[in-house]
């Protein structure tokens, strides 16, 4: 992994099109804001990781919704 | 039970988890609150989701600026919000994702799941669950 060093109001170019600026740092948090193409989608890492889970977990049949909803 | 016809909605994003990019979307029966999202390209891959605004009173959010903007949302009335239902763990133990509501653009048909700022909302709210529920009310 690239590391690199940067101060408030730095920021970091990925590539053409995303550009990662450090907005703040306060203590133990650091505040990040991001420029990128619309078609990309931002999250963060462990919400991310918990939305694939729970929307892999979520995947069901018609027949099986079908026959939940008959009772 | 017969399903009404559904609507091709597109998903230029994905749902994170799933590999799947155009669903078709249909309510389970007429009036219903419960909706059914099928991948088009793989029928047995499907999705229940249900009108959290239905079942969750005071359910609400703000559509963030870059999500409306990335959905080509302008006002409300080309909105529609449906949440995804889990039932892995048995019907009587069904949760809501209310943390990441799938927001809808009901002119262009395309949709994208929107991880809400506001953490308030948990990604698996139980659902009181009633088959017939939100018909009973009519």
């Amino acid at each position: 992994m690239l590391v690199l060093a940067r101060k408030k109001g730095q920021s970091v170019v990925i590539g053409r099109d995303i550009r990662v600026v450090v907005v703040e740092v306060a203590g133990e948090t650091v505040r990040l804001g991001i420029e990128a193409p619309p078609h990309l989608e931002i999250f963060r890492e462990e919400i991310y990781r918990a939305l694939r889970e729970e929307n892999a977990g979520a995947v069901t049949g018609a027949e099986k919704v079908m026959e939940m909803f008959k009772r | 039970m017969e399903r009404a016809a559904g609507l091709t909605i597109s998903f230029p994003w994905g749902l994170p988890g799933l590999d799947y990019y155009e669903f078709t979307l249909s309510p389970l029966e007429e009036g219903s609150p419960f909706y059914f999202l099928q991948s088009t390209s793989q029928p047995e891959v499907g999705l229940l989701l249900v009108n959290p605004f239905a079942v969750f009173k005071d359910y609400e959010f703000e559509l963030a600026e870059e999500a409306a903007g990335q959905l080509g949302i302008s006002g409300q009335n080309q909105v529609a919000v449906l949440c995804t239902v889990n039932t892995s763990r048995g019907i009587e133990s069904a949760t809501v994702n209310l943390l990441a509501p799938i927001v809808i653009n009901t002119e262009r048909l395309v949709a994208k799941q929107v991880v809400l700022n506001d953490r308030k909302y948990s990604i698996r709210t139980p659902l009181a669950f009633r088959p017939g529920a939100g018909k009973e009310a009519r």
